[in-house]
């Protein structure tokens, strides 16, 4: 039953993400204010302009764990992140605490320099994996900040350790935008940095940074999936205060 | 080529997902998942390996603090090299662990209550608005009911941090774990249908 | 060189002050300023001051001087047949009029500077220089204006309708008219039968005058005494017949005019049978003098030659008229007889000396009947004109104004003919280079034109107001001086100094001609005040052209202002066509347009981009965080202290824990997955130990597994443990299966087929041959399955993967305190057996443990000590830095 309940919410989903994207092809950009997207927006052109380097944290979520969408999602933004960040003069710097996620940095960075046409940009030691351990990999992101890095962009899958990176920026006078799946990392940095993406807004980076209509068509599926959790758990909530179930 | 990778990358998803649903597709699942799994071990040694090309890098640039990073990378290849040649149960693989692994983590866990208590205590000075109030009196709550007095529980706070666990935290937690598996879902299915390919090819 | 100042044109010095050269009389100093006072436009019902604008010569520059002088010998020497003639121009008011009305239709003719106008001495003008601006130059170019661009043939109509509402014919008097009949005739057969009569009278001067620059229909007059004279097929028979009764005239004389200049001397003796009588005794009105004569009463009560403003040659035909009469009459055209017979009143009141064809015309009732076959029909609607109409008095104001301008031209239309005679060929720009404000600086108190009293002839009293005797009493005095016979240089006069000297006759009282040259200042010759602008409605097109008014900067005409149009022949004759501003632009292209606009705006606006204050670290505070709180719990942790209690009760997730490892059967297989970092070993490490203790009284196969890369290591490490070493000590084995990879799908993979997941433990010995694995082939064989991890998501990923593999084993976790909460529902959803969370679920666990080990007794007091701790530097820093933000905020505010 579980299974069936499983595939139809799955088909669903597929046809649903196929139909508004090809719906979102023709309609207008209109999303929400999110501070914390925005900052990061503007830390980008910022960068670039003071030729200094930006840091991408991808976190410890791999491809073979529950995770793995906060990966993907974060290896979707560094993907435009390369591409934007293409002219300056510091190419980025993406670390990873899953191995499986940081050749897949590497790879995203290789392709986004080769997408803006620069791919001699594109260094092997640009994607790091700086630790296997929560922190361990803290201990290693914190080190790249010392590498002339003005903006250290988390958003992957990170627990506390987070908040150690949150400090390490604090002190270098690094800039901070977070990002985590995880609740104690969401914790960890909506205390320790000026702005934080809490909960599904991880996902939505991509779509804030242009990455394409599949993306602002992702975040309409969520919110339509949304709407349908709250009507099931009211429903079934009612159904038993009821007593059916 | 790129075809080629996103071809595969997609056929193998939707086998793997197949499998979960589909009996006759549990075998293909499970073969693909061991090759997922070797390669992620694989990926591990590639890790490790990215991991000395950075620092040795540093070292040949003679950057700053370039000594940590011939430090470190001493100590990998030593555990690497012990880890292979030694059990865990070995004295020496006790010893790495109990004196340099457990106490550096520890030691790291210890600067995050610090950097914890800093970043509660000035959560305020930074953005003061309900949220951080709000959060900050949680923080509060749930830490003193989880603390005790000379004579017993602190009356009051204990169901009170018990219930806001329970109730008010949870139910927060799961809107989000929720909201975030959302996310994951999708990203996924973008991934799975080719719309991102993070795999490169685009 | 401050004190004085180069002349533009003849290049001397001349005193700064000076407005004039004292060389040559140019003007340096720009006109400059609107008419004023008498200047000033006349308003519709003020009568015009009659001013006399002779006596000018003398402050001509001297070249013109000399150049008169010169052309007046000349034409004395040249014209001997004429020297006889009065000084009273010849040229009718007629002519004058009309080629008044042509010049005005020339687009090309320039318009005539003041100055050059009263060189004439017929209409000298009073305009001021200084006054010399639009207004002046709106003068100039009113007159064209007032007529331009087509004077004539709106002239004509007006004059048609005047004079058919004169007399009482609706219809169209020149209905009979022929059709190729020039405008003048047209003219004058339709409205001013006055002019006519100017214009015989004064035929004896015009063979002498005639302009050369004179067009067609003024030649086929034969006013020009030098140009051909040429009778034009339009011309009626009328006009003709006397060219040929004319033996004295000269030959460029037209025949008929001829005549006319014949009867001056012979008076109507020597009219040729086929002149008409009237003709011929219009020209023999000349013989006799130019003075005044009777104004025929009731005939053209509105027109100024009733006046005081009679011209001479009026008076000329006054003094005609008495021998006229006698001998005119006998040879009258019977259509001038039947004209005669028409008004006896009339003639009743002027039948001495009103001749018989304008006896006539008194009575016009009765000329219809009796009009011949060869009267004209301008004639027969003059006949036919009732006489009341025209015999309404009309007050001069209430004149129109073309008829205040044209009703009494004729005086001084000889001396201005004259002089455009010499001025003929004189460059426009020499015209306009003539001083002009000097001309009127030095007005002479005097008017220039004596002026005799005469009485006016009956047919002008005919024309006079219905105050016959009032009129009869106003006196002509000569509209200028009579030198204008010898200025054969003024001769070519050009169409726009004929229409300047369309004057009326200057006032009844004779002033005595001034040698001075001064005139009076302010005071407007009347002929000038009629022919400028009434005040409404021109006054704004004047002082739009006065913005305009340039100043001549070089060349001859340097220092001048406005004598030179800035716009030729422009004279805005109606207003102008209004254009909306407004975009016609459709629906769709507005839209357009403001999504344009919308795109554009959006584009240049700012987007305000919120500023990001960034908080500097504050070193001081995290060292001080970490001094207090390492140092107590380090103090508590050494002193080993046991203050705090123990949590009081245990919680149902504790106590299912508890009571799933009391479940356990003895020597049953337990599988213990470890998945926790090494930086939270003390913390798992207390929480499961008294797990552990109580687990190991049941002498359980343990076999442990790692899903984290240090676990297994960890692994060893708990079992190295002094609880643990004193258990292994009893008999407890285990078995370490080590790092089981693939995170989830190992975890996934290894609940579906434990043996195909991993086979080897740690020790590279084959696993499940061990004696701790004997009897499990499947995940579902172990008696109990122990979660000892840190992380929520693998608790979850453990609990998902083995859901439907592991039957109805009992799942006790253990984890930590971080992570104990977001378990919890899966123990209350009965996923999990029971739950153990950190060091307060481990010391709730151990006091029911029969407080073995003791581990969690050992870390509560610093633990609880630290909680405290943390819990009042969050709340006392929080409310410390809510304020001192709050003040912070404030100054940055008040700051900006």
């Amino acid at each position: 039953m579980m299974e069936m309940i499983s595939l139809a919410v799955i088909g669903a989903s597929v046809f649903l993400l196929l139909v508004i994207t090809l719906w979102k092809r023709k309609s207008p950009v209109n999303l929400r204010d999110i501070p914390a997207l925005t900052r990061l927006y503007r830390t980008l052109g910022l960068s670039i302009e003071d030729g200094t380097r930006l840091h991408i944290s991808l976190g410890r979520g791999g491809l073979l764990a529950a995770r793995g969408g906060s990966a993907l999602a974060g290896l979707a933004m560094l993907r435009h992140i390369a591409e934007q960040t293409s002219v300056s003069d510091k190419p980025v710097i993406a670390s990873a605490g899953n191995p499986t996620i940081g050749l897949l940095t590497q790879d995203t960075l290789q392709s986004g320099y080769h997408a803006a046409g620069v791919d001699e940009l594109y260094v092997s030691t640009a994607g790091r994996v700086t630790g296997l351990s929560p922190f361990s990999y803290a201990a290693g992101a914190m080190n790249i900040l010392q590498e002339n890095v003005s903006a250290n962009i988390v958003i992957g899958h990170l627990g506390a350790e987070a908040a150690l990176l949150a400090e390490a920026a604090d002190r270098a006078n690094v800039t901070l935008i977070g990002a985590s799946d995880d609740l104690v990392g969401q914790a960890a940095l909506f205390a320790s940095s000026q702005d934080s993406l809490i909960g599904e807004e991880l996902f939505a980076a991509g779509a804030y940074l242009g990455a394409g209509v599949s993306h602002r068509a992702s975040l309409t599926l969520q919110d339509l999936l949304r709407w349908v959790v709250i009507l099931v758990l009211l429903g079934g909530a009612t159904a038993k205060l009821l007593g059916a179930i | 080529m790129r075809v080629f990778t996103a071809a595969i990358a997609i056929a193998a998803g939707v086998l793997i997902l197949g499998g979960y649903f589909f009996p006759p597709l549990a075998a293909v699942q499970t073969l693909l998942l061991n090759w997922a799994i070797i390669l992620a071990g694989a990926a591990t040694l590639v890790g490790v390996f990215n991991l000395i090309s950075v620092h040795t890098s540093k070292i040949r640039r003679r950057e700053k603090n370039s000594a940590y990073s011939a430090l470190l990378i001493i100590g990998l290849v030593a555990a690497l090299g012990l880890g292979i040649a030694l059990r865990p149960e070995h004295q020496i693989a006790r010893v790495m662990m109990d004196g340099i692994i457990i106490p550096a983590e520890a030691a790291l866990m210890g600067l995050l209550v610090v950097s914890l208590l800093y970043a509660a205590i000035r959560l305020l000075r930074r953005r003061a608005d309900v949220m951080s109030i709000v959060f900050l009196i949680t923080a509060a709550l749930l830490i003193l009911g989880s603390a005790t007095l000379p004579f017993g529980n602190i009356p009051v706070i204990d169901v009170a941090s018990r219930w806001m666990t329970q109730v008010l935290a949870l139910g927060g937690a799961r809107g989000i774990i929720i909201g975030v598996a959302l996310g994951a879902l999708t990203t996924g299915l973008r991934v799975l249908f080719g719309a991102d390919r993070p795999y490169g090819g685009n | 060189m401050a004190d004085t100042v180069k002349c533009p044109v003849c290049g001397e010095d001349n005193s700064a002050g000076s407005e004039f050269c004292q060389y040559c009389q140019s003007r340096i100093q720009p006109l400059t300023g609107n008419l004023r006072g008498e200047n000033a436009p006349i308003t519709p019902g003020e009568s015009p001051t009659k001013k006399s604008t002779a006596d000018l010569e003398p402050i001509l520059p001297q070249w013109l001087r000399d150049a008169r002088s010169s052309a007046r010998d000349a034409t004395e020497g040249d014209l001997p047949q004429t020297p006889q003639q009065p000084q009273t121009s010849p040229r009718s008011a007629p002519q004058d009029l009309l080629a008044g009305l042509r010049s005005q239709s020339d687009d090309d003719e320039e318009e005539t500077p003041d100055w050059l106008t009263n060189i004439t001495g017929g209409a000298p003008s009073a305009k001021k220089p200084k006054e010399e601006s639009s207004n002046v130059r709106w003068v100039e170019l009113g007159g064209a204006k007032d007529s331009a661009p087509e004077p004539q043939t709106n002239k004509k109509d007006d004059l048609n309708d005047w004079m058919r509402e004169a007399s009482g014919l609706p219809q169209e008097p020149a209905k009979s008219e022929p059709a190729d009949s020039p405008d003048w005739i047209r003219q004058l057969a339709s409205d001013d039968t006055r002019a006519i009569f100017d214009d015989s009278a004064n035929a004896d001067n015009a063979a002498s005058d005639s302009p050369q620059t004179t067009s067609d229909w003024l030649n086929s007059l034969g006013v020009s005494n030098n140009a051909a004279p040429v009778a034009s097929s339009d011309t009626p028979d009328w006009q003709n017949l006397p060219s040929a009764s004319a033996p004295s005239a000269s030959a460029d004389t037209p025949d008929w005019l001829k005549s006319l200049d014949a009867a001056d001397s012979n008076a109507q003796n020597t009219s040729a049978p086929e002149t008409p009588d009237w003709l011929n005794t219009l020209g023999a009105t000349n013989s006799g003098s130019q003075n005044s004569f009777e104004t025929p009463a009731n005939t053209f009560a509105d027109a100024p030659a009733s006046s005081s403003d009679t011209p001479d040659w009026l008076k000329s035909l006054d003094a005609a008229d008495s021998n006229a009469q006698n001998t005119s009459a006998p040879e009258t055209p019977d259509w001038l007889k039947s004209l005669d017979a028409t008004d006896s009143n009339a003639q009743n009141t002027s039948a001495a000396e009103t001749p018989d064809w304008l006896n006539t015309l008194g009575a016009p009732s009765n000329v219809a009947p009796t009009a011949s076959a060869d009267t004209p029909d301008w004639l027969k609607g003059l006949g036919e004109t009732p006489a009341a109409p025209i015999a309404e008095p009309t007050p001069a104001v209430d004149m129109p104004s073309w008829m205040s301008a044209e009703s009494a031209p004729a005086a001084p239309v000889a001396q201005p003919q004259k002089e455009n005679d010499s001025l003929g060929d004189v460059p426009s720009w020499l015209k306009s280079a003539a001083p002009q404000s000097s001309i009127f600086d030095d007005l002479p108190a005097a008017q220039p034109a004596p002026a005799e009293s005469v009485e006016n002839p009956d047919w002008l009293n005919t024309f006079k107001s219905l105050d016959p005797a009032k009129s009869a009493q106003v006196e002509t005095p000569p509209a200028f001086e009579s030198e204008s016979s010898a200025d054969a240089l003024f001769t070519d006069m050009p169409d726009w100094l004929s229409n300047s000297i369309e004057t009326p006759a200057p006032s009844s009282a004779p002033e005595t001609t001034s040698a001075e040259n001064e005139l009076e200042v302010s005071q407007l010759p009347s002929w000038v005040q009629s022919m400028r602008p009434v005040d409404n409605g021109v006054a704004q097109i004047a002082s739009a052209a006065s913005g305009e008014t340039p100043l001549e900067a070089r060349g001859a005409l340097a220092g001048l202002q406005g004598v030179l149009p800035a716009a030729p022949n422009y004279a805005p004759t109606s207003k102008p066509k209004a254009y909306s501003l407004k975009l016609q632009a459709t629906d769709e292209q507005v839209s357009q347009a403001g999504l344009l606009e919308q795109i554009l705006a959006a584009e240049t606006s700012p987007v305000p981009i919120a500023s990001f204050s960034t908080l500097r670290a504050w070193r001081g505070l995290r060292w001080s965080l970490a001094f207090i709180f390492f140092a107590i719990t380090f103090a508590v942790l050494i002193l080993g202290t046991q203050i705090f209690s123990l949590p009081v009760g245990i919680p149902l997730e504790v106590d299912g824990a508890l009571q799933a490892v009391q479940s356990i059967p003895q020597g049953n297989p337990v599988l213990v997955a470890f998945d926790y970092e090494p930086a939270r070993v003390a913390e798992m490490e207390a929480a499961a130990a008294p797990v552990f203790d109580q687990l190991s009284l049941h002498a359980p196969r343990l076999t442990f597994i790692a899903t984290n890369e240090n676990s297994a290591v960890l692994v060893e490490r708990f079992m190295s443990t002094p609880l643990m070493a004193e258990h292994q000590n009893s008999g407890l084995q285990y078995l370490n299966l080590g790092y089981l990879p693939g995170g989830q799908m190992g975890i996934r993979a290894f609940a579906q087929n434990p043996r195909a997941a991993i086979s080897y433990d740690v020790n590279f010995s084959r696993a499940w041959d061990s004696p701790q694995l004997q009897g499990v082939n499947s995940f579902s064989d172990f008696a109990a399955f122990i979660l000892v991890t840190d992380s929520a998501d693998s608790a979850r990923a453990w609990l998902e993967q083995i859901s439907s593999a592991r039957g109805a084993m009992p799942v006790v976790v253990i984890s930590s305190a971080q992570s104990a909460p977001m378990i919890q529902p899966y123990y209350a959803s009965g996923q999990i057996t029971g739950l153990v969370g950190g060091l307060q679920g481990g010391a709730i666990f151990e006091q029911n443990n029969n407080g073995r080990p003791g581990t969690a007794r050992i870390y509560w007091d610093a633990y609880s000590i630290g909680m405290l701790i943390a819990a009042a530097l969050i709340l006392i820093g929080g409310l410390w830095n809510l304020f001192a933000g709050s003040r912070d905020r404030a100054a940055a505010r008040e700051a900006k």
